[in-house]
């Protein structure tokens, strides 16, 4: 379409729409009333007195906020209006299957390899914490357009349990293509074609929550290193394990990333604590076993969402 | 004063009438054409030209919705002369939201240009075809945009006939700029499906 013609159809617009448009304007007040000028003095000194009062105040309020035992709780939670607006307004529980969700395409193939995994010894599994999203580069929303089980085949050499022993190893990661839909945070844009690559640590396939091809899903993403992690005291003989991508995502597989909905609603775990003290959520029935990690999964709407990935960014990415 | 009584003064030949005007709406006709037309000279000559235009068409018109009318002629005074004094080189409002919509937009014509064979037919028949086009284009535009909430159509128009900066827009809804940004998104995203579906894209 041309440039012109959207142009000159927007001068179209029906005058109801106009009109409305204008209330809105002239409601909000956006046109500020004239102040005397007798008047500026006093005002002016009332402004800059109650401007030193909410520094005051606000400072307080970021030490009790900051220093604290647990620094999740220093963000602060969205304060829906008591009267929401009908749009928003989720009802108190829904369930999965009533959701707009976009649909499975094709499975993995051989995702079930992964569960023979090499076990790293530092391998302790944290609970997740919004706070961990610090650790990455970017925010994305992305579609999952393919998704496949790599294998990296390579001799090692190790001193571990006898000197100069060699071994073949084997090791598998799941590559995700995707591309992205929206950034909240990061050097990408609409449209980029992004590989993302993680290799399986120690997870089974029952607990391990792999991104489904055809979905969308909110995913924090770091850059890690570029070839298949040896374990400690291996040195490498032969083969390749230079990695497609160094991408990788936050806390990946072990819970489910943040699913989009069709309808752009957000489904999150109860481990993203912050996010799930919102009020204006659903809660959303599952089978327990699809859980995992989280006791619940919310529903939100994208006003609640946006609201709080501003404060996200905010506080772990953009203070960088 | 009620828009009423403004349309009677016009058709009375009052000059009060164009005082009323500039008082009642003078601010906002003045954000209006700032956003579009960037500067503070063409602003005020935009403003002079709207009401010469408006104290020219009323009467003999009458239209029902005399703001609607009044912002309307502006925008589109304001619009002339963007294109007309190269207003695109600098970063007005306007231009910063056309450029959002860039994915809305390809040089190339589509589906309702005829091609080479027809370079012979009279420009007045073109014209008559790209009014045609617009009219069927603008019903399409209309028709989505009384679909959506009040709030979202608020915002889609705010930006992109008003003008608005992301910031007005937030403060305007009471909503985070985080939030006018994702609804933007996503409602170029559902007009270009729109658009896609009837066949202008």
């Amino acid at each position: 379409m041309k440039k012109e013609l959207f142009e000159q159809a927007m001068e179209h617009i029906e005058d109801e729409i106009v009109e409305e448009v204008m209330e809105q304007h002239i409601s909000k007040k956006q046109v500020p009333p004239k102040i005397p000028k007798r008047r500026i003095k006093t005002k002016a000194l009332v402004a800059a007195a109650s401007l030193l009062l909410i520094v005051g105040i606000w400072g307080m309020s970021q030490y009790y906020f900051f220093v604290g035992e647990n620094t999740n709780q220093s963000i602060e939670v969205s304060q829906t209006p008591a009267i929401l607006k009908e749009e928003e307004r989720l009802p108190s529980s829904i369930k999965y299957e009533d959701l707009k969700l976009a649909k499975v395409t094709e499975t993995i193939d051989n995702i079930n390899h992964i569960s023979d995994i090499i076990v790293f010894e530092d391998t302790m599994l944290e609970k997740f914490e919004e706070s961990m999203l610090a650790d990455g580069r970017s925010i994305v929303e992305a579609t999952i357009k393919k998704a496949y089980v790599k294998e990296y085949e390579y001799k090692v050499k190790e001193d571990k349990f006898e000197k100069n022993k060699t071994g073949t190893r084997k090791a598998y990661t799941i590559v995700y293509e995707v591309e992205i839909d929206y950034v909240w945070y990061g050097n990408y844009k609409k449209g980029d074609k992004v590989i993302i690559e993680e290799e399986s640590v120690a997870c089974f396939s029952t607990l391990a929550f792999y991104l489904e091809i055809g979905k969308s899903y909110v995913l924090p993403l770091y850059e890690g290193k570029d070839t298949i992690r040896l374990l400690s005291g291996e040195k490498l003989l032969s083969g390749n394990i230079k990695k497609q991508s160094r991408v990788g995502i936050i806390y990946h597989p072990f819970h489910k990333q943040i699913e989009i909905t069709l309808d752009h609603k957000y489904i999150a775990g109860s481990d993203w604590t912050v996010l799930s003290k919102e009020k204006n959520k659903a809660e959303v029935e599952m089978d327990k076993k699809e859980n995992g990690m989280a006791e619940k999964f919310y529903l939100y709407t994208e006003d609640t969402f946006a609201d709080y990935m501003e404060k996200v960014v905010k506080r772990y990415l953009s203070a960088k | 004063m009620e828009d009423e009584k403004i349309m009677e003064l016009l058709f009375q030949r009052s000059d009060r009438a164009l005082l009323q005007i500039k008082q009642q709406y003078g601010k906002m006709l003045d954000i209006m054409t700032f956003h579009i037309v960037g500067n503070r000279e063409d602003t005020e000559e935009c403003i002079n030209d709207v009401l010469f235009a408006v104290w020219n068409s009323i009467p003999p018109n009458r239209p029902s919705c005399f703001r609607a009318y009044l912002m309307k002629t502006a925008r589109n005074l304001a619009i002339k002369k963007y294109h007309f004094n190269w207003a695109e080189k600098r970063n007005t409002h306007y231009k910063i939201s056309l450029d959002e919509l860039t994915e809305l937009f390809d040089d190339k014509s589509n589906r309702k240009t005829k091609g080479n064979q027809y370079r012979t037919v009279m420009e007045s028949s073109e014209n008559v075809q790209m009014e045609l086009e617009v009219k069927e284009l603008a019903s399409i535009i209309n028709n989505w945009l009384l679909e959506l909430s009040k709030e979202k159509r608020g915002i889609f128009v705010s930006r992109y006939w008003y003008g608005d900066s992301v910031e007005e827009i937030a403060e305007l809804f009471d909503i985070s700029k985080s939030k006018v940004k994702v609804v933007l998104h996503r409602l170029r995203k559902e007009l270009k499906k729109r658009l896609e579906k009837e066949g202008y894209m």
